[in-house]
């Protein structure tokens, strides 16, 4: 091994890792792997988040929320996106989407007690939510429910 | 400058510390493989069209065939447990490189980029580039029982007879570099985004915390904001916690200069993820076990001691 093929290897390696900083001035170009710019640091986060979520109705009209293992493998930020991506597809694949999430409620015993999945997009303030304890959302819109068939 | 580029990244080093960090970055990268396993093979279950091909799988027109995708992934695995054990390193390793770096790119198109391992699969490259296994190898032992051999050589990088050479000094180098370089990004997006140096005066890095938790108090199974309602309850906690980040982050490179400087960056990174697993529970397992640091220091060390005294 001479010091020529040590020095191109750093060289080349070094460069590639900093080379998505020219994203910092084309956010166009999107994050990738393992040569990452750190776009989630960038934004300054609206006063009111848009949040999809998923919750389940019971008998007894009771709601609670259903996390993204329902529907996703690979972790929460995954499912979150998923969710999200689905969402923005229009009511076709929603609906897909909560019908799947209703077998699986189906398959449960510890669901036992749902009879109804519903697919939200709630609007939250973040500084009540922390800050007043307020957690329930502002706005709330239903994007589909669909029945627990057993 | 030629003098100076020789001693930044020519340092003798014993064979020892790379070859330690080859077992280390590579029995944390087996553990990942092993223990994600069932996860990764269930990884399109919201559907085939949340697949948006990420690094080296952007290569690909869609996502693969299930069957193909979990050979793929225990090949991985396979080339993983050799790169542990230093078997024919200079051709097994760099495949090895590239099928990592495919398994995890593939991983993180559905939807998310996680940024948890970006820096282990660069280290793991780096010591797949870098003889790293002329000790604690089987390529080591063959060749001591074997001798000198022409295959040998071609299959796990010519023998080296210093036991502190620059040959192994470099890859160590570069690892630390690439490490600063990384931490360096991460602070650049903070103030050339939209809050610019602002980020420091915390309130943004509490709208991230809290848009986080959010989320996890809908999605997740075990929730996320206890945490959250402390700091909102004593918002000027942040600041020095904005300040100190950002300064660890631009001024990363730094740590290259000295010996205790890197001391220094290593365990404020280290309490700087600390804080990010407890107020975020995000963990990063590569950074918080140390893994991500040991580059900077003489592994060797304490093996050696323990050595001497058998």
């Amino acid at each position: 091994m001479s010091k020529a093929y040590a020095s191109i290897v750093c060289l080349l390696i070094s460069l590639a890792v900093l080379s998505p900083v020219r994203r910092h001035w084309n956010p166009a170009i999107s994050d990738s792997f393992p040569l990452s710019w750190y776009p989630m640091f960038r934004g300054v986060r609206p006063d009111l988040e848009q949040v999809a979520y998923v919750v389940g109705r019971s008998r007894d009209g009771a709601i609670r929320v259903l996390p993204y293992t329902y529907w996703a493998s690979g972790g929460f930020n995954q499912g979150r996106n998923q969710l999200n991506r689905i969402v923005s597809q229009g009511r076709a694949r929603v609906e897909q989407l909560c019908e799947q999430i209703a077998e699986t409620v189906a398959d449960r015993s510890s669901d036992a007690d749902l009879v109804e999945v519903a697919i939200l997009m709630g609007e939250f303030d973040r500084d009540r939510y922390f800050g007043e304890g307020i957690v329930t959302p502002s706005q709330v819109r239903a994007f589909d429910t669909c029945p627990v068939i057993r | 400058m030629k003098a100076a580029w020789n001693r930044f990244w020519f340092r003798p080093v014993p064979a020892r510390r790379i070859a330690l960090l080859r077992i280390a970055v590579g029995l944390y990268l087996l553990q990942l493989q092993l223990s994600e396993h069932r996860a990764w093979l269930r990884v399109s279950r919201a559907g085939q069209d949340t697949f948006e091909g990420i690094g080296l799988a952007s290569l690909l027109s869609g996502p693969l065939d299930d069957g193909l995708w979990g050979a793929v992934l225990v090949s991985s695995i396979v080339l993983n447990v050799a790169f542990v054990l230093g078997i024919a390193h200079r051709v097994i390793a760099p495949l090895f490189a590239i099928l990592l770096t495919f398994v995890l790119g593939y991983r993180n198109s559905w939807g998310q980029v996680y940024h948890v391992n970006h820096l282990a699969c660069l280290h793991a490259t780096i010591l797949a580039l870098a003889p790293a296994a002329h000790a604690f190898s089987v390529d080591a032992w063959v060749r001591k029982r074997l001798g000198e051999r022409r295959w040998i050589d071609v299959l796990a990088w010519p023998r080296i007879e210093a036991a502190s050479d620059w040959r192994f000094g470099w890859g160590v180098q570069l690892m630390c570099v690439v490490t600063t370089i990384v931490y360096s990004l991460a602070g650049l997006a903070k103030v050339t985004g939209e809050a610019g140096w602002r980020w420091a005066l915390g309130s943004n890095l509490r709208d991230q915390i809290a848009y986080d938790a959010l989320y996890k108090e809908l999605l997740h199974p075990d929730g996320g904001g206890e945490w959250v309602w402390r700091i909102y309850a004593y918002p000027d906690l942040l600041i020095p916690a904005a300040v100190v980040t950002l300064l660890l982050e631009l001024l990363a490179p730094v740590a290259l200069l000295h010996r205790r400087l890197a001391w220094l960056f290593c365990i404020s990174m280290w309490l700087a993820h600390l804080g990010i697993d407890v107020l975020m529970t995000i963990l990063f397992p590569y950074q918080i076990f140390g893994v991500a640091y040991l580059s900077f220091f003489a592994i060797e060390r304490p093996i050696d001691w323990v050595l001497r005294r058998r």
